[in-house]
Formats: C-alpha cells, sequence, structure tokens
C-alpha cells in the first residue's frame, strides 16, 4: 500500500469509527416502556355513550379526557377544562376549555382543537331517544341535566339541552337542582367529549370507536391496534397529550384472559406486569412485596321479597335479623374469597365517597350491631320471630348467579348449622335468569350485587326508593321516599353537609328494618411486578388509570 | 353421479332452514332480555325492545331474520361488543378456529394412522403397546384436560412453548393447542387402523400379493394402505365434529381468538344472538363436512358408487 | 425369477440326498393352534358369545373396573361420615390423608408449600381420605356422588336413546317406502344438527337439573341407534323365518318385536356401550362451560371443571380423583364396548 492509498485508508476508518461512535449515543436514548395488563372479559364498547361496563371504560378513559378527570386518590381533578365557574345557586357551571387540547387520529396527526362543541355534541347524543343509551339515566336522573328528561322523551329538541356552547372554549352546563357531587361525575365516559364532523366521517354510531383509525384520542395514550371482540389490543403514548411529559409508558398492551389461573402463569412468566388472583393464590402470595389489595366498589347482600305471601317469615323483621346474625362473614372473606373481600354490615360501601368533610362516608356514618352490644343473640331474634308468626320451621330457597354458588352455599350452611329448623335450597341460576326472576318478583331471597355509577351515597341509597325499578324486594317506607327525594332535588340538595347526615339517616332506616342483609364488600387482590409502580385503582367508573404509571 | 350429489346439496339446504328455525324457535325461548336488565328501567327496557325489533310478533320477525340471513346478516352482538355485526365479529375468528381445527385434524390423522399402522406391521412388539398406550390415554381424557397439563407442564414449567396464543406468533403459539385438540384424533385413528390394518393383512388378497413376491413398504402401501384409507375417512367425519366440542374450552384456556371461545363467552354472557349465530355456523360446517365425505367416500370406493347408482 | 433349469436340479439334488428332517425346517405360516379337541357342536348364540367374551382379558378387566367404580359409587358416599355438600370452611384445602397409609408421603395430610395442614391447626383426629376441597368439603364423598350421578345421567340418557332409537328405526324399516322415506327425513335432519349445539341451547333454555341434562343428551343419541335397527330390519325382514311368522299369523308389532329383535340386540348392546362414555364426555363439557349440574350437587365433570378454576395452581391433588375416575370410566367403556363387538360377531368364529 502507498502513502497516498494508506492515507485516505485511515481516514475511511476514522470517520466510521467516529459514526459508529455517535450512532452508539443515539441508540442509548430508545428503549420503550411496555405495560402488559390483562383483563377479565373482552371490551364491549369503545363508544363512550354506549358501552356500560368496567372494562371499556377503564380503556376509553386511557386515550380520552373529559371535562375532568380523576386524581390517585379518587378526587375530581380538572382536565380539558382549565377553569370551572359555578353559580351561587350551583345550577349552572360554566367551563373553560384548555387551549393546547387537541383531537388526534391514530397517525399521530392532530385533527382539530377539542372545543365545547365536542361536549354538546357528546352529551346530546348521550341523552337522545334515538341512541337509547343504557346509561341515558345519567342525564336525567343523576347529573340533573335541565330538559334531559324531556329530551329523551322527544317532546323536546336536542338543542334544548341544559348543555350550550357560548363559543369555541367556554361551555355552559345547567342542572336543576345542585348536584354535590358533580365534578366526580364528569370523568364518567358517558359525558366525554366526541368530535361530531370526525363521528359523522367514520360512519356514525355504527363506525366510531370501531378500530384505531376510526377513533380519537385527546388524552395520554391512543390507540394502536383494536378490533371488536379482540382478544388482545394495545395502545401507545400519544405525544400531543398536554401533559405528555408526566406519561411515562409508551405503549399498553391488553389481552384477554378468561381464566385466572392462565393470567397468574402468565404473570409469574413476566408476560404480565399485573395479574388478578384469589382464593388459595393470595395466601401463598400474600408476604410478597408484588401483592396489593384493594377494594372495589362491589355490594354482596341478600335481598329478600318483602311481598312474598307464601312466606310470610321474610316479611318479619325480627326473623331477617336472625338471619342476618347468623352468616359468619368473616368466615367467607377469610377462607372462601382470600381477595381482599371485607365483611359488611352497612348498605353503603366503604372508600366509596367523600363527604363535606373531607372523609369517607363510612367513616362517620353509623355501625349497625343487631346483637345491641351482646344483649341479643341470634336466638333471641329468632325466638321472638316463631312467636309472632306461630311458626316454628321454615323452608326458603336462595337464589343466586352460578358464579356466586361458593359463597350462597357456605350462607346455606351457616343459615342451617345455626338454625337446625330452616331449611335452604340453593337455587343457582344463569344470572340473566336471576335478574329476570327478580325483576318478576319471582323469588324468595336472592343473593346479589350491586355495583356504584357513580361516587356518592345515593347511587345505593336511591334503590330502596317505593318504585324504583332496582327495589326488587318492594319496601316501601314514606319517611326514607321523604329523605331521598330532598337530597336529590329537595330541601336538602343545596346544603351539602345536611345532605350528607340525612344521607345517614336513609342509610340508618335501611338496616334498621333489615332491608338487605348486607355480606360482603368486594376487594381485589392483585399481583403487581416489582418494576411497576403507579398504577391507580377506582372502585367506581374507572377500575384502574395507567396515566401515571412508572417502568423501571 | 351428479344427481346424487345434487340431491344430496338440496337436502343440505333444506335442513338449514329447518334449523334456523328451530335455533329462532329456541332463541325467541331463552330467559330474561338481550340488555343489561339491571340498570334499566322497565320504560327504558321498551324502548330498547322497541328499537331492536323485538316487540314484534314472531312470524314477523323469524322472516325478517331468513331474510338477513340469506344476506349475510346475523344481526348484532348486544353484550360482546355493543352493536357489532356479528358478522364482523365472527370474521376474523373463524379463520383462526379453522386454521387450528384444521391443524389438529391433519397432525392427529397422519400420526394416528402412522401409529396405528406401525403398530399392525409390528404386532406384538413393543410399538404395538405403545401405540395401544397412547389410544388408551387419548381416549380417555377430555382435551381441556391434556391442554390443562401442557400448559402447566410444558408451556410454564418448561418454557418451550408460549402460554398463550398470540397473533405475532401464529403458528409457535398454536402448537400447544393443536396439541391438545388431537389427542384424542390421534388414539381414535390409532386404533382403528390397528384393527383395520390387522385385519387386511391377514386378509387372502395380501396373501396372494405376498405369495407372488411382493414385501415390505411396497406390499404395504399398495395394498394395505389404500384399502384402509376407506374406512378411516368414514370414522375422520365425527371426529371432526368432536374437535368442534373440544375447541371450546381449549380456545378459552389459550386464549385463542377463535368462534369456539367467543360460542363460551356468548353463552356466559347470555348474549343470545351470537349464541344462534355461532349454533348456525357450526350446524353449516357439519353438514358440509358430511357432504364432502359422502361425497368422497362414493369417490374412493367403487363399489359404494355403484350401489348408490343401483 | 430363477430359470426352470435350474429349480429342477436344485430339487433334483435334495431328492438324491440322505436328508433328516430338523425342528426348524418347517414352521407354521400363521395358524399354528392344532384344532384338535374343540368342541364345534352348535352351541347357543349367547353361549358362545361369552365365551368368547370372557376369552377377551382386557375386556373382562374393563368389566371388572366398571363393576368396582359402580359399587363406589353406590356405597362410598356412605362409608365416611361426610356429607357431601357439608361446608367446613375452617377444613378448606386439607391435603389427602388415610388412616393407616400414612406412611405413604402422598397420603400423610402434607403438600408442597402449605405443609400439613392437619398438624397446623390440631386437627390430628380428622382424616379427609381424598383431601377436601375450598369449601372444605370431603372429595372421597363428593367424587362417588359425582360419579353416582355421571352415571345415572348417562344410563338414563343411553337407555331411552336404545328404546327410541330402536323403535324408530325397526318401524321405519320395517315399513318401508313412504313410512321410512319421512321418517328417514326427518332423522336426517335431526342428525344435522351437531350434539354440542343442540345441548347447549337446551341447556340455556331449559331450568337447569339433572332431568334437563338428560333430557338434552337424549335428544341427538337415538340416530345411532335407529340407522343400526333400520340396517338390520331391511336385512332380516326379507328372511325365510320371518315368513315363516307371518304365515303363521302373526301380526306387524309381535313380528317387529319378537322375531326380529332378538337378532340385533347385540349390536344394540355394543352401540349402547359405545355411547355411554360419550354421554359422561358430553356433560362434563357442560360443566366446564358452565351449563352443567347446578351446586351444589356435583358430577364428575363440574368437579374437575370446579378444581381447575379454583386450586389447580395452589392444591393439584384436588383434580386427581374425579379425573381418574372419569378416565378410567371412558376407557374401560370403551374396552368392554370393543370386546362385547367381537364377541358377538359371527365372522370371526373360527371353523
Amino acid at each position: 500500500m502507498n502513502k497516498t492509498m494508506r492515507k485516505s485508508f485511515l481516514a475511511v476508518v476514522s470517520i466510521a469509527a467516529v459514526a459508529t461512535i455517535a450512532s452508539c449515543g443515539e441508540q442509548e436514548t430508545t428503549t420503550s416502556k411496555y405495560l402488559n395488563v390483562s383483563i377479565n372479559t373482552g371490551v364491549e364498547s369503545l363508544d363512550t355513550q354506549v358501552a356500560t361496563d368496567g372494562t371499556s371504560f377503564e380503556v376509553m378513559a386511557n386515550y380520552i379526557e373529559g371535562l375532568y378527570r380523576v386524581d390517585g386518590d379518587g378526587n375530581a381533578v380538572l382536565g380539558m377544562a382549565k377553569s370551572v365557574d359555578k353559580s351561587t345557586d350551583g345550577k349552572t357551571y360554566t367551563f373553560t376549555i384548555r387551549d393546547d387540547a387537541y383531537w388526534y387520529t391514530s397517525d399521530g396527526k392532530q385533527y382539530a382543537p377539542v372545543t365545547a362543541q365536542d361536549f354538546v355534541f357528546g352529551w346530546q347524543r348521550g341523552d337522545s331517544p334515538e341512541l337509547q343509551s343504557e346509561y341515558q339515566f345519567m342525564f336525567t336522573d343523576v347529573a340533573l341535566v335541565k330538559n334531559a328528561a324531556d329530551v329523551y322523551a322527544g317532546t323536546k329538541a336536542l338543542s334544548e339541552l341544559g348543555i350550550t356552547a357560548t363559543d369555541d372554549k367556554t361551555l355552559k352546563v345547567e342542572i336543576d337542582s345542585p348536584v354535590s357531587f358533580f365534578e366526580k361525575l364528569m370523568y364518567f365516559p358517558t359525558f366525554y367529549p366526541v368530535n361530531q364532523k370526525f363521528f359523522e366521517s367514520v360512519g356514525g354510531t355504527d363506525g366510531y370507536g370501531t378500530s384505531p383509525e376510526k377513533s380519537l384520542s385527546n388524552g395520554p395514550f391512543m390507540l394502536e391496534s383494536y378490533a371488536p371482540s379482540a382478544v388482545s389490543f394495545s395502545l401507545k403514548k400519544n405525544s400531543g397529550y398536554y401533559d405528555a411529559s408526566k406519561v411515562a409508558i409508551d405503549e399498553v398492551n391488553y389481552k384477554v384472559y378468561q381464566e385466572d389461573s392462565t393470567a397468574y402463569l402468565a404473570y409469574k412468566n413476566g408476560d404480565l406486569d399485573i395479574a388478578p388472583i384469589s382464593g388459595e393464590l393470595v395466601d401463598s402470595n400474600k408476604s410478597s412485596s408484588e401483592f396489593h389489595s384493594v377494594e372495589a366498589g362491589y355490594l354482596w347482600y341478600i335481598s329478600l321479597n318483602l311481598q312474598d305471601t307464601a312466606h310470610p317469615e321474610i316479611a318479619n323483621e325480627d326473623f331477617r335479623k336472625a338471619i342476618n346474625l347468623a352468616i359468619d362473614r368473616q368466615a367467607i372473606c377469610d377462607t372462601l374469597l382470600k381477595d381482599g373481600s371485607v365483611a359488611a354490615e352497612y348498605a353503603v360501601p366503604e372508600q366509596l365517597a367523600t363527604g363535606p368533610d373531607g372523609k369517607d362516608y363510612r367513616e362517620t356514618a353509623s355501625t349497625y350491631d343487631y346483637t345491641e352490644g351482646g344483649t341479643k343473640t341470634a336466638k333471641d331474634y329468632m325466638d321472638a320471630a316463631k312467636k309472632t308468626l306461630g311458626k316454628s320451621t321454615f323452608s326458603l330457597a336462595l337464589e343466586c348467579d352460578n358464579e356466586a354458588s361458593s359463597v350462597a352455599e357456605m350462607i346455606q350452611a351457616q343459615i342451617q348449622s345455626t338454625f337446625p329448623e330452616i331449611t335452604i335450597t340453593l337455587n343457582p341460576k344463569v344470572k340473566k335468569q336471576r335478574v329476570a326472576d327478580m325483576q318478576n318478583g319471582d323469588f324468595e331471597i336472592c343473593l346479589t350485587r350491586w355495583g356504584p355509577d357513580y361516587a356518592d351515597p345515593m347511587t345505593y341509597l336511591g334503590m330502596w326508593k317505593t318504585g324504583n325499578s332496582n327495589n326488587y324486594g318492594l319496601w316501601s317506607n314514606a319517611k326514607y321516599d321523604q329523605l331521598i327525594d330532598d337530597c336529590t332535588d329537595g330541601a336538602y340538595a343545596t346544603d351539602t353537609t345536611a345532605r350528607w347526615a340525612h344521607l345517614k339517616e336513609a342509610e340508618d332506616i335501611v338496616m334498621d328494618e333489615a332491608v338487605i342483609i348486607p355480606v360482603y364488600q368486594k376487594g381485589d387482590s392483585y399481583l403487581i411486578s416489582d418494576s411497576t409502580t403507579g398504577i391507580e385503582f377506582h372502585s367506581v367508573a374507572l377500575n384502574r388509570v395507567f396515566r401515571n404509571v412508572t417502568k423501571k | 353421479m351428479t344427481k346424487y350429489i345434487l340431491k344430496r346439496i338440496g337436502m343440505a339446504i333444506l335442513t338449514l332452514i329447518v334449523i334456523l328455525f328451530l335455533l329462532f324457535i329456541l332463541l325467541k325461548l331463552m330467559p330474561g332480555s338481550p340488555f343489561n336488565d339491571e340498570k334499566l328501567s322497565v320504560d327504558a327496557r321498551a324502548a330498547l325492545y322497541a328499537k331492536y325489533g323485538l316487540d314484534q310478533p314472531i312470524y314477523v320477525q323469524f322472516f325478517k331474520y331468513l331474510i338477513n340471513v340469506i344476506q349475510g346478516d346475523f344481526g348484532v352482538s348486544y353484550n360482546i361488543s355493543k352493536n357489532t355485526a356479528i358478522t364482523v365479529l365472527i370474521g376474523n375468528r373463524l379463520w383462526t378456529s379453522i386454521r387450528i381445527g384444521f391443524q389438529a385434524v391433519t397432525f392427529g390423522a397422519i400420526v394416528g394412522f402412522l401409529l396405528g399402522t406401525v403398530a399392525a406391521i409390528k404386532h406384538n412388539t413393543i410399538w404395538d403397546s405403545l401405540c395401544t398406550l397412547i389410544s388408551v390415554i387419548g381416549v380417555s381424557i377430555p382435551s381441556y384436560v391434556f391442554a390443562m397439563f401442557l400448559i402447566y407442564y410444558v408451556a410454564f414449567k418448561g418454557g418451550v412453548f408460549p402460554l398463550s396464543y398470540s397473533e405475532s406468533d401464529p403458528f409457535g403459539s398454536s402448537i400447544l393447542p393443536t396439541l391438545s385438540l388431537s389427542m384424542f384424533t390421534i388414539a381414535s385413528i390409532a386404533r382403528f387402523t390397528r384393527s383395520e390394518m390387522l385385519e387386511i393383512l391377514d386378509s387372502d388378497y395380501m396373501l396372494l400379493a405376498e405369495s407372488k413376491g411382493m414385501y415390505g413398504a411396497k406390499l404395504i402401501f399398495r395394498h394395505a394402505i389404500r384399502n384402509t384409507l376407506i374406512p378411516v375417512i368414514t370414522v375422520l367425519a365425527p371426529l371432526i365434529v368432536g374437535l368442534m366440542t373440544g375447541s371450546l374450552v381449549v380456545e378459552k384456556l389459550f386464549s385463542i381468538p377463535g368462534i369456539g371461545s367467543l360460542l363460551v363467552t356468548a353463552i356466559q354472557s347470555n348474549d343470545y344472538n351470537v349464541v344462534i349465530a355461532l349454533s348456525f355456523i357450526y350446524s353449516l360446517m357439519y353438514i358440509v363436512i358430511m357432504l364432502v365425505v359422502d361425497i368422497l367416500y362414493g369417490v374412493i370406493d367403487p363399489r359404494i358408487r355403484v350401489a348408490k347408482e343401483a | 425369477m430363477k430359470k426352470k433349469k435350474d429349480i429342477k436340479s436344485a430339487t433334483s439334488e435334495l431328492t438324491y440326498k440322505n436328508y433328516t428332517p430338523k425342528a426348524g425346517d418347517f414352521d407354521f405360516l400363521k395358524n399354528n393352534e392344532t384344532e384338535v379337541d374343540k368342541n364345534y357342536s352348535s352351541q347357543n348364540y349367547w353361549k358362545d358369545t361369552l365365551t368368547r367374551f370372557f376369552k377377551n382379558k382386557m375386556a373382562v378387566i374393563a368389566l371388572v373396573v366398571i363393576l368396582i367404580i359402580v359399587l363406589l359409587a353406590i356405597f362410598g358416599p356412605m362409608m365416611n361420615s361426610y356429607a357431601y355438600d357439608e361446608v367446613n370452611s375452617s377444613e378448606a384445602n386439607f391435603a389427602p390423608r388415610i388412616p393407616g397409609l400414612e406412611w405413604l408421603p402422598m397420603f400423610d395430610g402434607s403438600e408442597d408449600v402449605f405443609g400439613n395442614k392437619y398438624e397446623l391447626t390440631g386437627k390430628l383426629d380428622v382424616y379427609y381420605w381424598f383431601g377436601s376441597d375450598h369449601l372444605g368439603r370431603d372429595i372421597w364423598t363428593r367424587t362417588w356422588q359425582g360419579t353416582r350421578i355421571s352415571l345415572i345421567i348417562s344410563l338414563f340418557a343411553v337407555a331411552i336413546d336404545m328404546v327410541i332409537g330402536m323403535s324408530y328405526g325397526l318401524i321405519s324399516g320395517f315399513f318401508g317406502g313412504k313410512v321410512d322415506s319421512i321418517m328417514s327425513r326427518f332423522e336426517e335432519i335431526i342428525n344435522s344438527i351437531p350434539t354440542l349445539v343442540i345441548v347447549t341451547l337446551l341447556m340455556m333454555v331449559l331450568k337447569p337439573g339433572l332431568g334437563t341434562i338428560i333430557v338434552a343428551l337424549m335428544i341427538t343419541g337415538w340416530i345411532g341407534m335407529s340407522r343400526i335397527s333400520r340396517a338390520q330390519m331391511f336385512k332380516l325382514k326379507e328372511q325365510e323365518f320371518v315368513l315363516v311368522s307371518r304365515t303363521l299369523g302373526a301380526g306387524n308389532m309381535r313380528l317387529i318385536f319378537k322375531d326380529i329383535l332378538p337378532n340385533i340386540i347385540g349390536q344394540l348392546i355394543t352401540n349402547t356401550m359405545f355411547s355411554i362414555p360419550n354421554a359422561i364426555f358430553t356433560e362434563a363439557f357442560l360443566s366446564f362451560v358452565g351449563l352443567g349440574i347446578p351446586a351444589p350437587e356435583a358430577s364428575l365433570g363440574s368437579l374437575i371443571s370446579d378444581a381447575y378454576s379454583k386450586s389447580f395452581l395452589t392444591h393439584p391433588y384436588q383434580i386427581l380423583p374425579p379425573l381418574i375416575v372419569l378416565g378410567l370410566l371412558m376407557l374401560s367403556f370403551n374396552i368392554l364396548a370393543d370386546g362385547l363387538r367381537d364377541a358377538l360377531d359371527p365372522r370371526l368364529k373360527q371353523v
């Protein structure tokens, strides 16, 4: 090799070396953070005004944001709205939408700014008679939006619904009566915005939300892959989100595992970052740092058909209280469920709602003790019942869902061992059949559950008002009805402190008369990998929020 | 021959319509309504019924349903995926299920056939016992139990195969499901092939061929196998049906996005429209398979062709 | 192919030498059973069948296994003091412990991870022979109770199927012509719906329970029987013995049931034996998809399904008893049916 060649050779080599070192440096900054989660059932719908189940809500909240969003402690925090002005009578809210809020299509391109009109369109749609949304009642009965009932009945036009866009970024909402938890309703997906132009361009209700190309995102993530009833789908980070710098996850991968045991194996294999566990698996994993237990919102209780003439004992208060005391809730939670469920002797679950005093409802509400400090026993109530009824043996049919049959069996065993004079037959049914039976009044006592629709005790207490379609036991108490009405849109509606106190009074009536027999409040136990932090759990609306997750 | 085929096809279509009617009647008898009854008031339910046309007389509903089905529209799902056309739901999944089912059948048939042949040829040796052992196990344990054990021991503890099905690795992650589903087929076909083959090996024309100087592989292939194929094909048809049943649970266990797991989900969430639509699809597949086997049978075995035409 | 000349010279060589035949010169090609002292007199068909059957060792073993399982299904639940639905939550998930067999590691009440729960809770005089499930119920009792239910379901379903199928096929085959045509068409349509579909739909429509499952299983099972009956009927109805009976004045029903039926019983029994495992299988499948026997009743299928979803990963011993019983039943019925078929088939009669 002559000198020139050697020089050029060296030059080439050095340039190549520099280039390699430089590109090495670049590569080190690109390691993606994935979050792999499991769900038990598939997504039912990604249409914000159509979906009704927890899984769909959870997924939608990842990529669409409403006026408010929820923080880790369950408080409503401003989301799309940058400021809010509430009128003194509490019936008018004026929201100002953020300037840096935009809609993005799934390929990452900015589509349009988020406007007040988007909220108007979404709410009108949700309340419209032609959509027949299953959550339409949120507008009429819960949020108490002005004219919502008339609009739904078709007697007034959609435009007369109590929500108007005074300009692109100003939204005015009018409600019939003050709702103390109104802000918390705003992160419920039924109230999320929908961009009308995009909605109509992808085929309206039939097309919206059925694929990433047919959905828009204004939230921390956006849909990357999805098809209806998909077993696995994923979302990727939305870099155009106004708070994108705080989102530390690049991709969320969802997969449906119908069997918890397979999900557990996948977790142990490293395929999942979070997996649900229950039963014996809890025992063997309890001491691990990966074990987490949260209280969910579901309250499981026994509903009693008070109008069952063939079984007059059900209508006898002493009898009901006797049965209540015969049930060993702690044993059910500790030996059977073991998933963080807690024994419940109340009608409104824990960690559901915070009062005007800043405390959880249950913290300041009454505790119900039928033993009256140990002075009365189950037997005492039963003896009193037998005397009044003139009967000494009883036979009842306990209905339940197929999935709840284990709990029902334990209850049956507990009642029968405390009171050998009672024979309980089990009637496990397919859920639809069980619900149909209850609606037709075709049951005696039934193990059922209720999940909260919004973070306020009214979502439970409202059920037992005379005439409410969920009042399957057909209990009726005028004083109770009055209290409920007053708290909803009557005398106490404006005074949050008074309302809170009267809600407790209402619960007292329900529990004192043993209208239902509460059993347990559902808990959820999870294994979360040590490298994952920041998953937020809630018992209402959005089960899990991944916005603030970090992965090591 | 053509007349025979046409007649069979005509019969099949008539059967399908009757089946559809029966399914429809059963649909109407299902308890509850398709909607989330708990959260709906009486009025809201009535309005939903009206919207979906569920408040009209039965024969009107069936007629509409029939017309729709002919055009390929099975209605919408109410629970699994709200407002989604069922044909869309079934669309992708059907192909996955058929693919895995086909893998299971071919694998099962080939392995079973080979196993049975070897066992027959090496009668009363260790191969024979091995074949019997496998047949025994395969026939007495349901496919989903195999799946459970395979998931735990092979996939999880052994780490050899993926735990569940994933789109990104369609072949590799379908090995364990295929294996679970094919066990019964392998066992049945191996046993059947073995007994048929033994009978044939014992028969006169084999003896004749052997005495003419034919031996070994040539003998087996030219004579034994061809004659064993006919009864094996007959047995294959009901086995394919058995595969359908087994696939329901296997798909659920492996999280396979197929029509089997869709049917299980539909049953458990009471999404009746989907249950009916899938029942119809299964019936359709069954009828088509029976038809194909019937025709194939006639083609392979000239005796049957002649007998049928007589 | 050797040339003619060579063969001739080769054989002629052998002929003219003194050759003492050796033992291995002549080997029987196949059948070397000496046929002396075998009784070939015409015996009762059934006696023949039984003799043939008992020669088949596998089939006999299968029959014995089935009998043992049936006995256990009848008497098993009574053998200890636990009831099948006795919930005892403080004794949940205990490992198997058999008094007297505690020196065997699998029956001493201990298991991996959880240790010996009997010792840990101080319940040393409590014994669960197969262990206890997640509600503290005795698995031994539940397994046999479940076997009882599974067997009842399958036997009833199959028995009803046999009666219906047999009658249907015999009548259809006997009358032939139009009657046969219509009846066959109807049967073909029913046959075209996969059992899976019919069974799942019926279970969803009707109230769940023992009776419902029997009805659902029986709806499609009769077709196999009816086909066999019909085919046999066609074969036999032109036979002379039928003609004789008819000439002597026998009515149609008598002909069908008293003359022809006994000739097909054999095949029907075999088919029945094959259908029983099928029925058990289908019932197990229904339990797995959630359409089976409702709690607290147990069937083999529901026991396996429960054990899988609740304790497969933590207490694997819970799934073994029902699984093994199911496997043995399926296997034994299959082998038994095989043996019966071989025994009944006159083609195999050695002449």
